[in-house]
């Protein structure tokens, strides 16, 4: 299964956005789980397929350097498509980054 | 009387301790007598002839009559020297002799005095800067200090006259012995012995070839020479060379002459001298051209302005035939109109001189200091006309273009066509001297649109205006009025009628700058040969009218505040409070008992604004239905009403207080709005927010407004998501009722307006800023950011509470707050991040969501507390504006993220 998980500071704007890429994924018959947690929970990351940084939180991204390194992509999700909560979009990227 | 003459006596007995000149300071320390009064005598005496003046500062007076006869040991002559031109002085009379051209002019007085015949000399310097100018002033000195005599020699040769034949050159210089070459059939004197005992100047000795220089170093090396074909030397020739040269300094040539001539002088050019030198020396020169034609010549600033500052490749030569040619052509107006005087304009002046208004801008300070006067004409001098000066341009000059003008007039030719031929006819003579001078057009975006000749007319008239009018146009509403006049004469070379409804208003609001208006439209009419409308001159006295200075005569009456509430007496008691604390009956108050029918107060409130022909107004309500009267009003009358909802006492006090010191409307909403956390003004549909508009205005509507629409259009990728209006501005209140409308259909995110008249915080261009690529990529920027909030709103509006671009407009103004303060932007994707997380922070508060908590607040603002305390008030207003509270250690969080985005 794959697993997608979002950052953002405070796990509000990007909860939406999950809730869009669900229903995309239902939608595209994709079997996903995806979830989203505030920057403060985003320290104990285990079981992940991928990580996708909101936009005012993209300064996280060295931290998670170990992460990338271990082959599972981290990602600053787009401007555009997150601000206009794009759920379908930003689950296309997800996948092409997981090479779906 | 009789003190002069005593002074005068004073003076003569002392001349052998005066001879080197003296200043009115020296004098009255030697007779003690008081400065200011010896001053006037000495003046006196200069006008008696009996005393000379020098040019520099302090002035150097000279006895006219003690002359030559000082300090030589050859010179015996004790004649008085009546060459006024060239007053008796041992000072060089050149301009910045004591400034730019002081070491060359030291350099030069040393050459001159070396004993025993001073020292040969290589002038160096560019085209133009006046080296042969020099040489005769060093020549003049020689005279002067007497180591010449009066009536030495000064001849003058230009090699580069005998640049096609060398042979011929030499035998000028050196002579001939008859049979030396082919048609030397006799024994000719070259012109170094024509020299003896006087100067020889060689122009351009560079052209001299390399046999030719030889013999020139012999000469200067060990006084001999020997004419071509000639078996003997010629000795005894005692002549002192200057040879000149444009030679690039860094040239093998140059370096042979710097090696082998003993004192070179460097003559800097006209761009290494000072401004006040160029100022002197544009004066001279329109002196002299004031002479040639025995009439004062004056000159408009502008044009000064321009000569003073613009690129002359060719140096002084260069200005001094571009002053000749526009003074040429200003003769020819004054000729041709029956003009009072000879004034030259911007317009006369070649292109490229006319370009130098351009760098105005850049020395503006250094300018108006050498230029004080605020007048227009600047130059104007009445010498008296009997001195007669360099004749380097034909003295019939002037007259030739007068009697040609009359001739071809005769002949039945019209004025335009005299004039053309006439014109060309100047050009022509001046070919000659204008054919090394690439002229060069400094480009202006906005003579890209309109036309350097338009662009300085239209300056000029401006720059009369607010000389006559005592006000000063900002350099956005001189382009808006250049752009405007170009679109208005397009107007009527096509036919197409100009048409002004508010003439008579603006003839009685704005009596003064109307007569100016005529003047300019007279002026322009001249110019361009066309005929302005009446209506036309409107348009332009409302140009001229809009300033801050002449507005504030004609600021509306008190902006009328009208009060509505619900209830028998409650408008009519809260008004009673107010005008009576303020001291003036300025609320109106309009009761509306819960009996009335909306329909009867409209009525009545509709006819109160037309009997008392209101046009402009603010409307405080307290609820419902009343609010929307203001918009009405703009339907049914095109009335300009701002309306303020929510109405307090202490609210109403404030609105009045502004309104009695002259506010209006906009500007008293504007700064209520900040003052009292009133969410809106207007009520603006949630529909409203999703369609953009772009406005463009002029006064008339259809001009620069049509431009800039075409302009902008053009320019913004989707055209088909945002709507370019343009609007006139010929009244403005029409034009803020016509924005504050177009807002309840569209979100207004810029205006482009030939007159910037804020509305709110809408970002306003100005045509010039369309014109150039930064102000179009700054127009750009907003729209993309606008279309970019309204995507934002729109996809998000099903999942919060309220209307999604209140909370994406409040939080994008927020954001934009914070910038201001901090003095730094957020970073582009992470602002828009930011700024979702903001809006679904607030939705969730009002949702009653428990916000997640920040442990670490106390230490985080620990050390970020500056810029805690910096935005606290921001925050604040997001809650008032909300109804929500955000706790500090959320502010702490929401900070957190500000501060770790920033660029």
């Amino acid at each position: 299964m794959v697993k997608i998980l979002l950052v953002c500071s405070a796990g509000m704007s990007t909860s939406m956005l999950v809730k869009r890429m669900q229903d995309a994924a239902l939608e595209e018959g994709f079997q996903a789980e995806i979830q989203a947690v505030a920057e403060s929970e985003a320290t104990k990351i285990n079981d992940i397929s991928i990580l996708m940084l909101g936009p005012q939180v993209r300064y996280l991204k060295s931290k998670f350097k170990s992460l990338e390194d271990s082959g599972i992509p981290v990602t600053v999700i787009d401007t555009v498509k997150y601000g206009t909560m794009n759920g379908k979009a930003v689950l296309a990227d997800a996948k092409a980054l997981l090479k779906i | 009387m009789n003190s002069v003459i005593q002074l005068w006596d004073r003076i003569n007995h002392d001349q052998h301790e005066l001879h080197q000149g003296f200043t009115a300071m020296q004098i009255a320390e030697r007779y003690n007598l008081s400065r200011s009064v010896v001053s006037r005598y000495l003046n006196q005496l200069v006008i008696e002839g009996k005393l000379l003046k020098g040019d520099g500062r302090p002035v150097v007076f000279f006895s006219a009559i003690m002359g030559s006869e000082v300090a030589g040991s050859d010179s015996k002559s004790t004649e008085l020297i009546t060459d006024t031109a060239h007053p008796i002085t041992d000072e060089f009379n050149l301009i910045g002799a004591k400034g730019s051209l002081k070491k060359a002019v030291k350099q030069a007085k040393a050459a001159v005095l070396y004993p025993p015949h001073g020292l040969h000399t290589l002038i160096h310097g560019e085209t133009g800067v006046g080296k042969s100018h020099f040489a005769r002033e060093m020549y003049q000195f020689a005279i002067h200090s007497g180591r010449i005599k009066k009536d030495a020699p000064f001849v003058l040769l230009n090699c580069a006259d005998y640049a096609d034949n060398p042979q011929l050159l030499m035998s000028e210089i050196f002579g001939v012995k008859k049979g030396a070459y082919t048609g030397a059939d006799r024994d000719r004197e070259g012109l170094l012995q024509k020299a003896n005992q006087g100067f020889l100047f060689l122009d351009e000795i560079h052209r001299l070839p390399p046999q030719g220089q030889e013999m020139l170093f012999t000469f200067m090396d060990y006084g001999h020479f020997r004419p071509l074909g000639g078996n003997t030397d010629i000795t005894g020739v005692e002549v002192q060379i200057i040879a000149a040269t444009t030679e690039n300094p860094e040239s093998v040539l140059l370096d042979t002459f710097k090696r082998r001539i003993p004192m070179m002088i460097e003559l800097p050019s006209l761009a290494q001298r000072t401004l006040e030198e160029r100022k002197q020396m544009i004066m001279m020169f329109l002196k002299q051209e004031s002479l040639r034609i025995n009439k004062p010549i004056t000159m408009s600033r502008n044009a000064f302005i321009s000569l003073l500052l613009y690129e002359c490749r060719s140096n002084i030569g260069q200005m001094r035939t571009d002053i000749q040619q526009a003074c040429a052509k200003a003769f020819l107006h004054y000729v041709s109109n029956d003009e009072a005087h000879i004034k030259v304009r911007s317009v006369d002046l070649s292109s490229a001189a006319k370009a130098g208004y351009n760098h105005y801008k850049n020395q503006r300070a250094i300018v108006d200091a050498l230029l004080p006067s605020t007048e227009e004409t600047l130059y104007s001098d009445e010498v008296s006309l009997t001195q007669v000066l360099d004749q380097s341009t034909p003295e019939d000059f002037y007259t030739s273009i007068a009697e040609k003008y009359h001739v071809l007039k005769s002949q039945g030719l019209d004025e335009e066509a005299v004039r053309q031929i006439v014109g060309s006819d100047i050009e022509k003579q001046f070919e000659t001297y204008l054919r090394s001078m690439k002229q060069r057009v400094i480009e202006h975006s906005i003579t890209k649109v309109v036309g350097e000749d338009f662009l300085t007319l239209t300056e000029k008239l401006m720059t009369d205006a607010s000389q006559r009018l005592g006000c000063s146009y900002p350099p956005a509403l001189r382009s808006a009025f250049t752009l405007h006049m170009a679109s208005a004469i397009e107007r009527i070379q096509n036919r197409q009628p100009i048409y002004n409804p508010r003439l008579n208003q603006i003839r009685i609001e704005h009596t003064q700058a109307f007569l100016v208006a005529m003047d300019l439209a007279r002026e322009m009419e001249i110019a361009l040969g066309i005929v302005l409308p009446i209506d036309e001159i409107g348009y332009i006295t409302m140009f001229l009218a809009n300033t801050d200075e002449l507005n504030k005569e004609v600021r509306r009456s008190t902006l009328p505040v009208i009060v509505m509430m619900h209830g028998k007496s409650t408008a009519t008691s809260m008004a009673e409070v107010v005008n009576e604390l303020i001291g003036d009956p300025i609320a109106v108050p309009f009761d509306m008992p819960l009996s009335m029918p909306v329909e009867a107060m409209y009525q009545s409130i509709s006819n109160y604004f037309l009997t008392h022909e209101i046009k402009e107004a603010l409307m405080m309500v307290d609820m419902g239905s009343l609010s929307n009267f203001g918009e009405m009003l703009y339907e049914d009358h095109g009335f300009h009403v701002r309306t303020l909802v929510q109405t307090s006492t202490p609210l109403l006090l404030e609105v009045v207080r502004k309104a009695a010191s002259g506010h209006g409307a906009d500007e008293i909403v504007a700064s209520i709005s900040k003052q009292f956390q009133t969410p809106r003004s207007t009520v603006r549909s949630e529909n409203s927010q999703n369609k953009l508009m772009i406005i463009t205005a002029c006064f008339t509507g259809e001009g620069t407004a049509e431009r800039m629409k075409r302009i902008i259009e053009k320019r913004i990728a989707k055209p088909e998501q945002i709507v370019v209006k343009s609007v006139d501005l010929a009244d403005r209140s029409a034009y803020l009722a016509t924005i504050e409308h177009m807002r309840s259909e569209y979100q207004v995110v810029a205006i482009a307006s030939t007159i910037n008249i804020p509305v709110d915080d809408i970002p306003v261009f100005s045509a010039l800023d369309l014109l150039s690529e930064e102000g179009l990529s700054r127009l750009e920027a907003i729209v993309e950011k606008a279309m970019l909030l309204s995507e934002i709103s729109k996809s998000i509006k099903e999942t919060v509470d309220i209307p999604s671009h209140e909370l994406v407009g409040a939080s994008n103004r927020f954001i934009d707050a914070i910038e201001a303060r901090l003095g730094k932007d957020m970073q582009a994707d992470a602002r828009i991040g930011f700024l979702l997380h903001m809006v679904f922070y607030i939705d969730n508060r009002l949702k009653g969501i428990a916000p997640r908590v920040f442990d670490g607040y106390r230490d985080f603002l620990l050390k970020n507390g500056g810029a805690y305390d910096k935005l606290e008030d921001l925050f604040e207003s997001i809650e008032h504006q909300f109804y929500i509270t955000i706790p500090t250690d959320e502010r702490a969080l929401l900070l957190k993220v500000i501060l770790s985005n920033l660029e």
